[in-house]
């Protein structure tokens, strides 16, 4: 039977996290979150040789909550690294000793993300909610550069740190980052609870995409938009040396993520489970049945448009954490489509309430059992 | 480096070549003429080479670039077995190869398709820096450490790694080698240059067979 084929599985390997930033996404953050308790220090390499039997997967991305929170986290790398995986880590840096850098690059590490919110230490801090974030994430890039590692850079914009984002690039390419990924706030966890102290408008956003379609090109830096931006918000044509990227759910670019329980999901962002590794064929959880409603759920704000298909309306999976559906208006189209540029009538739609308001199922129901309640608490 | 790493290198080298090859200039109606493919399985086997500029295009969309890379790996594959067959090439080296090509499509496909959560940024061994960028890199470590008041430590190791860097980039030039000398007599005993000993390589002879191989028939000599 033919694998199928994957550009990279994302493995959560631990919910905790050191930090507390306030643009989190992890939904088990989120205010509303009653969901089980994972196992947290169980071996996970059954786990990841069980499902990487099943798959043609090449790439893995270990990310979390923190990652290097467990302490095996150098034994899971070598253990893909045998397997001949190239291994990305999402890490807040803080952890990142030299040592600990360089046995994590000589494990087989291939590429280390790491926040950059901003060039000046109290707003990188605060946004990370830990004193010393900052020095630890530029003790953590000069030590990747120094033993011959690779660093992308993250910028969360958000409107407390979007105005520093020229210096900020300034400050990543300094570090030799390879790249940057240039995020606009995606309310989902602890963030959901900040969206209009957060959310940039329309026209920051544009702004910062300005900045950083010029620093690209100074600094010859690549510069991706990776959280969806609506082209009904967006001029993206006049940003030509910019990347986008749009919901992968369901499609051969899928970045299907895994719990430590071996729980599948379409993405990172969403709470909904589409089976359990352990328990079904992997191609069967994913099979394309399964993901249909999550596919097919794009608000009806959207459904005039000609470039729906492509745009999905946004991260259907931050309408689902904050709005109960994945068909709801994600919080950035919801909060900013006033502000649209090219004639589209805004005509928002009923019963949308503040932020975790109950939304009914529609299309948007959850395929598998999730344990979010928006409304309570 | 490892013998992956090596022979992946060498595709990614490669395919960085092909993309930089000079073409007389051509506009619609003066069509540059194609790479000679040549015949046989040899001829079949250059073909996936020529067409990474045809990949790099492709892979500004996700699934057309995808499309076009497995195609690409599948027909050197191919070309690389009916060699094996008729006993023309050894199928240690053969592998090799095909690892070398997978490198340059991999290398030819991530710098050229849009970046993604979760694939975020070129294939780590696509080095863009050059002896400009990393000048400028030290100019903007020197401006940002005053900005934003870096930590002292931080800054020095991230410089060494710099200056390191462009030590490494200006080995092979005479001139660029007068340049590192200067960088060497201002930095005094505290730099922290490459050794010789840490470009060793441990390479394989079927892997430098491979790359040996692979240089001929870019070359058109086989």
């Amino acid at each position: 039977m033919t694998r199928p084929r994957l550009p990279t599985l994302i493995f959560e390997v631990t919910r905790a996290c050191d930090h507390a930033c306030l643009h989190c996404y992890n939904f088990w953050n989120h205010p509303d979150w009653r969901g089980e308790t994972l196992p947290e220090d169980g071996d996970l390499r059954p786990l990841m040789a069980h499902v990487l039997e099943q798959v043609d997967c090449a790439h893995v991305t270990l990310t979390g909550g923190e990652p290097l929170l467990r302490p095996d986290l150098p034994d899971i790398v070598r253990f893909l690294a045998g397997r001949d995986v190239r291994v990305n880590l999402v890490s807040n840096g803080h952890r990142l000793t030299e040592e600990r850098t360089a046995e994590l690059i000589r494990g087989g590490v291939t590429l280390f993300e790491l926040p950059l919110l901003s060039y000046r230490r109290q707003t990188h801090d605060a946004l990370s909610g830990c004193a010393g974030a900052f020095d630890a994430v530029l003790a953590a890039l000069a030590h990747i550069r120094a033993h011959r590692g690779q660093a992308v850079a993250v910028f969360v914009a958000t409107r407390r740190n979007i105005a520093d984002l020229y210096l900020t690039l300034k400050l990543a390419f300094a570090f030799g980052v390879r790249g940057v990924m240039l995020n606009r706030f995606n309310p989902g966890g602890r963030g959901a609870g900040r969206i209009e102290e957060l959310l940039p408008t329309v026209e920051e956003m544009r702004g910062a995409l300005a900045v950083a379609e010029a620093a690209s090109q100074e600094f010859h830096l690549p510069i991706s938009c990776s959280i969806p931006l609506q082209p009904c918000l967006m001029d993206m044509a006049a940003t030509p040396h910019l990347g986008y990227g749009f919901c992968a759910a369901g499609s051969e670019r899928a970045y299907y993520t895994l719990d430590t329980a071996g729980n599948v999901r379409p993405c990172n962002h969403t709470p909904t489970v589409l089976g359990n590794a352990w328990e079904k064929p992997f191609t069967e959880i994913i099979a394309p049945a399964r993901l249909a409603d999550f596919v097919a759920a794009v608000p009806d704000f959207c459904l005039p448009c000609a470039r729906r298909d492509e745009c999905q309306g946004g991260c259907k999976a931050a309408a689902q954490v904050c709005y109960g559906s994945l068909q709801a208006e994600e919080p950035f189209l919801r909060h900013r489509r006033e502000q649209l540029p090219f004639g589209v009538t805004a005509h928002p739609p009923a019963g949308l309430g503040a932020i975790g308001s109950p939304r009914g199922g529609g299309r948007g129901q959850h395929i598998g059992h999730t344990s979010l309640r928006p409304g309570r608490g | 480096m490892d013998r992956r790493d090596f022979i992946r290198s060498v595709g990614a080298a490669l395919a960085s070549l092909l993309a930089a090859r000079c073409y007389p200039a051509a506009t619609c109606y003066t069509p540059a003429m194609p790479t000679p493919t040549g015949e046989g399985a040899w001829g079949r086997l250059r073909q996936p080479w020529t067409e990474l500029d045809r990949l790099a295009r492709d892979a500004s969309d996700p699934e057309r670039g995808e499309a076009t890379r497995a195609r690409l790996v599948a027909g050197h594959r191919a070309a690389l077995d009916e060699l094996v067959q008729t006993g023309e090439l050894d199928p240690a080296v053969a592998d090799e190869m095909q690892l070398a090509f997978e490198g340059a499509a991999y290398h030819t496909w991530r710098a050229n398709a849009p970046l993604t959560c979760y694939l975020p940024a070129p294939w780590p061994d696509y080095v863009t820096e050059s002896n400009v960028d990393l000048a400028r890199q030290a100019e903007a470590l020197e401006a940002m450490a005053a900005q934003s008041d870096l930590d002292p430590a931080t800054v020095a190791q991230a410089r060494a790694s710099i200056e390191r860097d462009i030590a490494f980039l200006t080995m092979p030039d005479a001139e660029q080698q007068a340049l590192v000398a200067a960088i060497v007599q201002a930095a005094g005993n505290s730099t922290d240059y490459p050794s010789l000993a840490e470009l060793d390589l441990d390479i394989p002879p079927e892997s430098l067979e491979a790359a040996r191989i692979l240089v001929e028939l870019l070359l058109g000599q086989r």
